[in-house]
């Protein structure tokens, strides 16, 4: 299988995981090590005053084959967006950020107008830019332009669980992108991720889906085998749908 | 020596007047691995750190990491 490039770094999976919703940081560590993903995020959150030796989750998913990848959740707009790139920056002394800016938490949809004044400013900082966005093949190729390192649509709302509901804008932005696209946020199921592999996206970004599930360290074997099965079909390339039956076996009597 | 009030992630703390950023956070028990700070809104390096005196009503932001997707 082809490897996976994003900002001069090579990763041999393709698929990302988040840190959230764990029932324990133990667990979450089973569950990324067993996912074999290279792509890991982590949120950023004020120390807390009453507890500043709070355990280090970073402990957790430190790693020579991973690269963290620090979100910007909870910012509002591009200008706190910048500053807690920033942050990550100095924090977890990488370069990567996932730039997510969704102020409305009802449904947790992302700002494209802050997202893309905060990219053209990040890509100009030096940073490596993966923004979370609405499946807008538009707004997509802007990004590209302003110098996001992939573009990250979504299948659904996050957390949610619904899958691939952006289906057909999906397949336009993986059909017109030059930046590898991250299908993020809706993923609930290994179908949905082998789902989107085999539409060509460049890889998928799976938290809930395996977070929550009965038992996560399997799941997140579920998960990384249909990534690796989806796109080992893309790059097989899958056969034509056609309306009519074409027979698959010799449709010639040999009975009379 | 006259002490100066900050806000330390919004909480309220005095200092005395010549307080570097550094002591502060040492003197709070904050670890000073995987956290980043800024005074004001903007980022101070760890290098930084020893080199930045206080100032009355300074806002003080440490962050450190936490699970999310």
């Amino acid at each position: 299988m082809s490897k996976l490039i994003i900002g001069g770094r090579e990763f041999n999976s393709r698929l990302f995981v988040g840190t959230g919703k764990f029932s324990s940081n133990d667990l979450m560590q089973q569950a990324i090590l067993a996912s074999e993903s290279e792509m890991v995020t982590v949120a950023m959150k004020r120390v807390d005053m009453e507890l500043p030796q709070d355990d280090d989750i970073l402990r957790h998913v430190r790693k020579d084959s991973i690269q963290l990848l620090p979100n910007t959740s909870g910012v509002r707009d591009a200008d706190e967006a910048i500053l807690a790139a920033q942050l990550a920056r100095e924090a977890f002394g990488t370069n990567f950020i996932k730039l997510e800016i969704h102020p409305d938490p009802k449904y947790l949809l992302p700002d494209p107008v802050e997202t893309l004044k905060a990219t053209e400013e990040l890509a100009k900082m030096g940073f490596v830019v993966l923004p979370y966005i609405q499946a807008d093949p538009v707004l997509c190729k802007r990004l590209e332009e302003a110098g996001a390192a992939t573009v990250m649509p979504l299948g659904a709302p996050i957390g949610s669980n619904k899958g691939l509901c952006t289906r057909d804008l999906l397949e336009i932005i993986i059909e017109q992108s030059n930046v590898p696209v991250v299908v993020d946020a809706g993923i609930g199921a290994p179908s949905h991720a082998a789902e989107a592999m085999e539409m060509g996206a460049d890889a998928v970004l799976v938290n809930t889906a395996i977070a929550v599930a009965g038992n996560p360290v399997e799941m997140a074997i579920a998960f990384k085998e249909a990534v690796i099965a989806g796109r080992r079909a893309f790059e097989a390339g899958l056969g034509a749908k056609t309306r009519h039956a074409i027979a698959s076996s010799p449709l010639t009597s040999f009975l009379d | 020596m006259e002490s100066i009030k900050v806000l330390l992630n919004r909480q309220e703390i005095c200092v005395g007047g010549r307080a570097t950023l550094r002591e502060l956070l040492i003197s709070q028990s904050i670890p000073t691995e995987g956290i980043a700070v800024a005074v004001n809104n903007r980022i101070i390096k760890k290098e930084d750190w020893a080199e930045t005196f206080l100032a009355n009503n300074d806002k003080i932001t440490v962050v450190h990491a936490a699970c999310g997707g």
